[in-house]
């Protein structure tokens, strides 16, 4: 009897070590994949910013120019470079809350936790691009 | 003798691995040169101008206002950072905190980071952020100030990085570290995410402290 039990609680806390392994490994490769849609945003950040540059000079210009054309210009320039930086602030407020799941977060709160970080990231990755894409053909056609 | 063998291989495998730091007679000064003509006594004079950063004010996390001016016949490190990234800054700072560390006690050597988030990294959390390094802020600046600012001066930093083969493109995400000069002169650019280009930040400091001091630098 002793050792039926023995064997019994042996198998018990094997499988619950397999289980949270099975279950650990979720969260591991959801926190890969966040570090790297991360990644793909701040790529894009680097392109964002130089835009941003270019836009800034533009407007300073745009600003210094008492001409028609340069003032209809003015609130563009002002309106696309406020859609880049829109995203920035949201891409900096993601990365200000977000924080990797320790061992004191269950693991299905972890993983609703990192999959909702994933989605927003997302969301902000097709702002960025879309922003950038918006500022980029303007550019070309005023340059 | 046996072990001397094994020993001796084992060595020379552990130097294999190790990148060794470049040893360099001058450091280049980055950045197209400028031609311009001046006057003379009535003649012409072609003259060339080395690029250097324009002047900057920011704030530090003591609430000092950072002026290019303090930089002025030092040289210093340069960086882009913001304290809450979860990937490459740790390992920038914990690499910048090294270095700093090792220049501590000599006065001609100054650190000068910029946060990218001036939102977020706010005067306090700056202060916060370099207590918990344990820093001084006479040493080693970590300064906010106007967004548009801030992204002009890195594009000023980083508008010269494709001189150097050993540069990585953008500030925002490259993590590079930028060695300069006491007249404002882009001297290296190096990976701060990377061990042994500490190695190598150190050695090329030794060649501008002769450069810049002389040969009694320290």
């Amino acid at each position: 009897m002793g050792r039926l039990s023995f064997c019994a609680i042996f198998i018990l806390i094997i499988s619950s070590i397999s289980c949270s392994i099975q279950r650990s490994d979720e969260v591991q490769n959801l926190i890969k994949e966040t570090d790297h849609v991360h990644d793909e945003t701040m790529v894009l950040m680097d392109t964002s910013s130089a835009i941003q540059n270019k836009l800034t000079r533009l407007i300073q210009a745009a600003e210094s120019d008492s001409t028609i054309g340069a003032f209809q210009h003015l609130d563009s320039l002002k309106y696309l470079k406020s859609e880049l930086v829109s995203a920035d602030h949201e891409m900096m407020d993601w990365m200000a809350t977000y924080s990797r799941p320790d061992g004191n977060m269950s693991d299905d709160k972890a993983i609703s936790y990192l999959k909702g970080k994933i989605k927003h990231m997302e969301s902000i990755h097709k702002n960025m691009s879309a922003g950038m894409e918006q500022a980029e053909g303007f550019l070309k056609r005023v340059e | 003798m046996k072990y001397l063998i094994y020993f001796g291989l084992l060595l020379g495998f552990i130097s294999s691995c190790i990148q060794p730091v470049e040893e360099k007679d001058e450091l280049p000064i980055l950045g197209n040169k400028e031609r311009v003509t001046t006057d003379m006594d009535g003649n012409p004079v072609l003259d060339t101008i080395e690029l250097t950063i324009t002047d900057f004010e920011f704030i530090d996390q003591d609430s000092n206002k950072v002026v290019s001016g303090l930089f002025k016949n030092k040289i210093y490190l340069v960086d882009f950072f913001f304290t809450h990234c979860p990937t490459i800054c740790p390992t920038m700072t914990r690499n910048m905190a090294g270095l700093y560390d090792f220049y501590e006690n000599d006065p001609n050597i100054l650190f000068l980071s910029h946060s990218i988030d001036v939102r977020n990294d706010t005067v306090p959390r700056l202060k916060e952020y370099a207590g918990k390094l344990g820093i001084s802020s006479a040493k080693w600046h970590m300064v906010t100030g106007e967004r548009d600012e801030i992204y002009r001066i890195a594009e000023e930093y980083m508008a010269t990085a494709d001189e150097d083969p050993n540069a990585p493109g953008g500030f925002v995400h490259s993590g590079a570290f930028i060695l300069m000069d006491g007249k404002h002169r882009i001297r290296g650019y190096y990976d701060g995410t990377l061990e042994e280009d500490m190695l190598q930040i150190k050695a090329d400091i030794e060649v501008l402290k002769k450069e810049m001091y002389g040969e009694a630098g320290d």
